[in-house]
C-alpha cells in the first residue's frame, strides 16, 4: 500500500468513527439542554478564569451554537467520508472535526468518552498536518508514525500499568470487573467470571497482548496478526461492557502501525 | 479552598492522552437517591441504575451506554472534588459545579420516574462510606 492509500483508508475509517460519534451526540441533545444535565448555565461558571475567551466559549459551547457545531460535525464527517481523499477541502474539515473534538471534551470537563475521544483528536490533529498543501512526504510519514507510535502506547502503557499490579496478574482484577462494575455485563459473561482459573487465564491473556503489541511494528505480518487480535479485543470490549466507540477510533489509527511496520523490515 | 472553576490542564487534557484503562477496581460508586411526595415523609435510599440493553445494532449506536458511562465519570468526578473541597460558610459545596450537575442528573431521573416527587435527596459514595449527603432540593 502507498503512502497516500494508508491516508485515504485512515481519513475514512476516522470519518465514520465521527460520524457515528456525532450521531450519538444529537441523540442525546436534550441532557446538554439548557434544562438538562450538562447544562450551559450550570458548566458557564467553570470558565470564570478565562476571561479574553469566555465570551468565545459562551459562543460556542451555549447549546443551540453547540447542537450547530455538532450538526456541522456531522456533515462535515459525512462528507470526508464521501469525497475523494485529499481535495483541497480535506485539510478544513479535518481541522474543524478536530476542532470539534475539542470542543466536545471541554463541554464534558475533561473529555466525554476518554480513551476514545484522545485517539479520535490525536488520529484528526495528525491527517490536518498530513493534509496541508505541498506537504514533504517526509511530513506526512512522521505524522503516521506519530499515529502509530502512540496507537503502540495506548495498548502498552494500558498492558504495563496491569501487569505492575498483583491483583491483575491473579485475574482478581478482571473478576471483580466483570462481576462488580456498573457495566452491565451480560448474564453469560458474569456466569463464566466465576470461574477462577479463567479469569486468572484471560488476565494473562490480555496482560501478554497487551505488553507485547509493540512488537508489531517490527514486522508486517506480526503488524496484521496483532491488528487482528486487536480488532477481537475492542469487539470482546463491546460485548462485555458496550464499549462501541474504542472499535471505530483505534481501527482508524492501526494502518499507520501496519504502514510503519512495513518501514522497519 | 478549591476554585469553583476549570483549570488549563483540563481545558488541554485531549492533547495529552491517558492510556491507563481498567488499571485497578477501587470501591464502586454508587448515587442513590430518596424523594418526598406531598405531606409525606421522605421515602428509602434507591439505587441511581439506569437500565441497559445491549443489541448488536449498539455496536454503530449506543448513546444510552456512552451516556451512563459519562453519568459515572461525573459522579467520580464529585467524589474526587468532595475529598479536595474545603468548606467555608460563604462556599458551600452545594454550589460546586459537579454538584450542581449530579443534582441535576437526579431532578432529572425523578421528573421521568417518579413525577410524583415534591423534594429529593441524593448521595454518593461506595458500599463503605458516604462522601457526598446533599441538602433536600426541589425537583
Amino acid at each position: 500500500m502507498t503512502i497516500i492509500s494508508i491516508i485515504t483508508l485512515i481519513e475514512k475509517l476516522i470519518a465514520l468513527a465521527v460520524l457515528l460519534q456525532s450521531i450519538e451526540m444529537i441523540q442525546l441533545q436534550k441532557f446538554f439542554a439548557d434544562d438538562g444535565i450538562w447544562s450551559w448555565t450550570i458548566l458557564k461558571s467553570e470558565y470564570i478564569d478565562f476571561k479574553p475567551i469566555q465570551l468565545c466559549f459562551q459562543k460556542l459551547l451555549a447549546f443551540k451554537p453547540f447542537l450547530r457545531i455538532l450538526q456541522f460535525r456531522l456533515w462535515a464527517a459525512m462528507i470526508l467520508l464521501l469525497l475523494p481523499s485529499q481535495n483541497a477541502f480535506s485539510i478544513v474539515l479535518l481541522s474543524f472535526l478536530a476542532f470539534s473534538t475539542w470542543l466536545i471534551a471541554i463541554r464534558w470537563r475533561g473529555t466525554f468518552n476518554g480513551g476514545s475521544d484522545y485517539m479520535t483528536f490525536l488520529v484528526l490533529m495528525m491527517l490536518s498536518i498530513a493534509s496541508v498543501p505541498q506537504n514533504s512526504e517526509k511530513m506526512i510519514r512522521a505524522c503516521l508514525w506519530y499515529i502509530a507510535i502512540q496507537t503502540c502506547l495506548s495498548i502498552f502503557v494500558a498492558g504495563l500499568v496491569k501487569l505492575r499490579k498483583a491483583q491483575w496478574r491473579n485475574g482478581q482484577v478482571l473478576q471483580d470487573i466483570l462481576l462488580k462494575t456498573n457495566y452491565s455485563v451480560p448474564l453469560f459473561a458474569k456466569h463464566l467470571a466465576l470461574k477462577k482459573w479463567l479469569c486468572f487465564l484471560s488476565s494473562w491473556t490480555v496482560l501478554i497482548f497487551e505488553c507485547s503489541f509493540p512488537l508489531a511494528i517490527l514486522n508486517k505480518k506480526l503488524a496484521l496478526a496483532y491488528i487482528s487480535i486487536a480488532l477481537l479485543f475492542h469487539l470482546n470490549n463491546f460485548y462485555l461492557f458496550g464499549l462501541n466507540r474504542f472499535l471505530f477510533a483505534w481501527a482508524a489509527a492501526y494502518p499507520a502501525v501496519y504502514f510503519c511496520s512495513r518501514a522497519v523490515i | 479552598m478549591k476554585k469553583n472553576s476549570m483549570d488549563l490542564l483540563t481545558l488541554l487534557k485531549l492533547f495529552f492522552p491517558s492510556w491507563r484503562f481498567f488499571e485497578e477496581l477501587g470501591a464502586i460508586p454508587q448515587l442513590q437517591y430518596r424523594y418526598k411526595q406531598k405531606n409525606e415523609t421522605m421515602g428509602d435510599w434507591i439505587l441511581w441504575q439506569p437500565i441497559q440493553i445491549r443489541q448488536w445494532s449498539h455496536l454503530f449506536l449506543n448513546s444510552t451506554t456512552n451516556l451512563y458511562m459519562a453519568c459515572n465519570s461525573m459522579i467520580e468526578r464529585l467524589i474526587n472534588d468532595s475529598n479536595e473541597w474545603t468548606s467555608n460558610n460563604s462556599n458551600s459545596f452545594s454550589g460546586a459545579v459537579s454538584y450542581k450537575l449530579v443534582e441535576q442528573l437526579i431532578r432529572l431521573h425523578l421528573k421521568d420516574a417518579s413525577p410524583q416527587a415534591q423534594t429529593f435527596q441524593f448521595r454518593v459514595g461506595t458500599s463503605q462510606i458516604d462522601a457526598v449527603l446533599s441538602l433536600e432540593h426541589k425537583v
